[in-house]
């Protein structure tokens, strides 16, 4: 089901790696998992599942311990940005690039809303700020990124 | 006037009432460079998804599945996806890559029925789920209905369709309800895949009848409305699809 690819690409995203992303699905789903009876029927569960993976990542970067922990990956992780053609990958990487240089929270605006597809409304709660603070910090990393991206083209 | 970056912006998301969004298209009419700034935001959101569009088809990794896979006693889950591959396992290797994320696929849904704290009923319901090559399929009664019915008229029928709406992969996928269980159900060309299933608990104890508006159903349209693209069909689009035999 859309869920959990879902779920890989924000944490992917958020993570600026799939390796570091996949980590980060797991400790969301295990989190979830445990306080499953938390999630209140009728709401989204894709949203409640954002906001939690949303909460470790943050949790993580600021205990600085993603460094330490170790991890096994999968073997054949896929690269964002693995497309066949040279020219292709070259571009994809200039996104990933770009991306990287945002800052967190204009990072995570962009991705619910430009990668993910939720309403400003739906994104604010998700982050937990207001509307308003949302679509600032959109517009400022959408301004960045069409900078880095127009310059490159 | 002058129309602020946030406007635009939120013009080219989707996200303006229909007044402010006249006022938009008034002032794109003037001012060309407005309509360069909706379609640079355009533009760039198509490049974002394109970029990250291949983790959406990509393999879910086993250690993210296995999670999901493994709690069947706890929750009551039937573990179709660990029957599914101890038997495989018996079988001469094939296309390895695909029957793995079938079986990643079955797993996720699995989990979030598990998530949802489900059950799937098997065996209840008198044969109109069928399992082919690891995928739950309709058959039967359920499966005629999600082929033929549609959700203007059912007065009376045993299944009841939800709603009916293309997914992202472009199929067309049904929601449904009957006695024991609801569901939503994807057209995969030859038949229907079913998606997603839940017991109707408390339900069934009356044969025919449904109980209104139970959990499972309203889990169904939840799940129904984030897994469609854009809605659900209405009255003439639901005929075409069926029309032309749900394919695309």
């Amino acid at each position: 089901m859309a869920l959990l690819p879902r779920l890989r690409r924000f944490a992917a995203g958020l993570a600026r790696d799939v390796a570091a992303g996949d980590d980060l699905c797991q400790m969301t789903i295990e989190r979830a998992l445990k306080s499953r009876d938390q999630w209140a029927e009728g709401t989204r569960l894709d949203s409640w599942m954002y906001r939690i993976m949303r909460n470790i990542w943050i949790d993580e970067t600021r205990a600085g311990s993603r460094r330490a922990r170790t991890f096994a990956h999968e073997e054949e992780g896929l690269d964002v940005g693995m497309a066949g053609e040279q020219e292709a990958r070259v571009e994809l990487s200039m996104v990933d690039r770009a991306l990287s240089t945002l800052p967190d929270e204009q990072r995570e605006a962009i991705l619910l809303v430009m990668v993910e597809g939720y309403g400003y409304r739906e994104a604010a709660d998700i982050v937990g700020c207001p509307i308003g603070t949302l679509t600032s910090r959109l517009i400022r990393g959408r301004d960045a990124l069409q900078q880095i991206l127009g310059e490159a083209a | 006037m002058t129309i602020d970056p946030e406007k635009i912006a939120a013009y080219a998301d989707g996200e303006l009432g229909p007044e402010e969004a006249a006022q938009v298209e008034a002032a794109m009419e003037t001012d060309p460079s407005i309509v360069e700034q909706i379609e640079a935001h355009r533009a760039l959101r198509d490049q974002l998804r394109a970029h990250f569009a291949p983790m959406l088809d990509a393999p879910v990794p086993k250690q993210l599945t296995a999670l999901l896979g493994t709690r069947d006693d706890e929750n009551k889950v039937v573990d179709l996806a660990a029957v599914r591959r101890a038997r495989e396992a018996a079988k001469p290797a094939m296309a390895p890559q695909r029957r793995w994320m079938t079986g990643g696929a079955l797993a996720v849904s699995l989990a979030l029925g598990l998530v949802l704290g489900t059950q799937i009923p098997r065996g209840e319901n008198g044969g109109t789920i069928a399992e082919e090559d690891g995928q739950l399929i309709a058959s039967g009664a359920l499966d005629t209905a999600l082929t033929t019915q549609l959700a203007s008229d059912q007065q009376g029928k045993d299944v009841r369709i939800l709603l009916s709406f293309e997914d992202r992969a472009g199929r067309y996928c049904r929601s449904f309800e009957e006695t024991a269980a609801a569901g939503i159900a994807c057209h995969n060309g030859t038949g229907w895949a079913i998606e997603r299933l839940q017991s109707r608990r408390g339900a069934g104890t009356v044969q025919g009848q449904y109980r209104q508006a139970g959990s499972a159903g309203r889990d169904i349209m939840e799940a129904s409305q984030n897994m469609a693209l854009n809605g659900a069909l209405d009255d003439v689009d639901e005929q075409k699809a069926r029309d032309s035999g749900w394919r695309r």
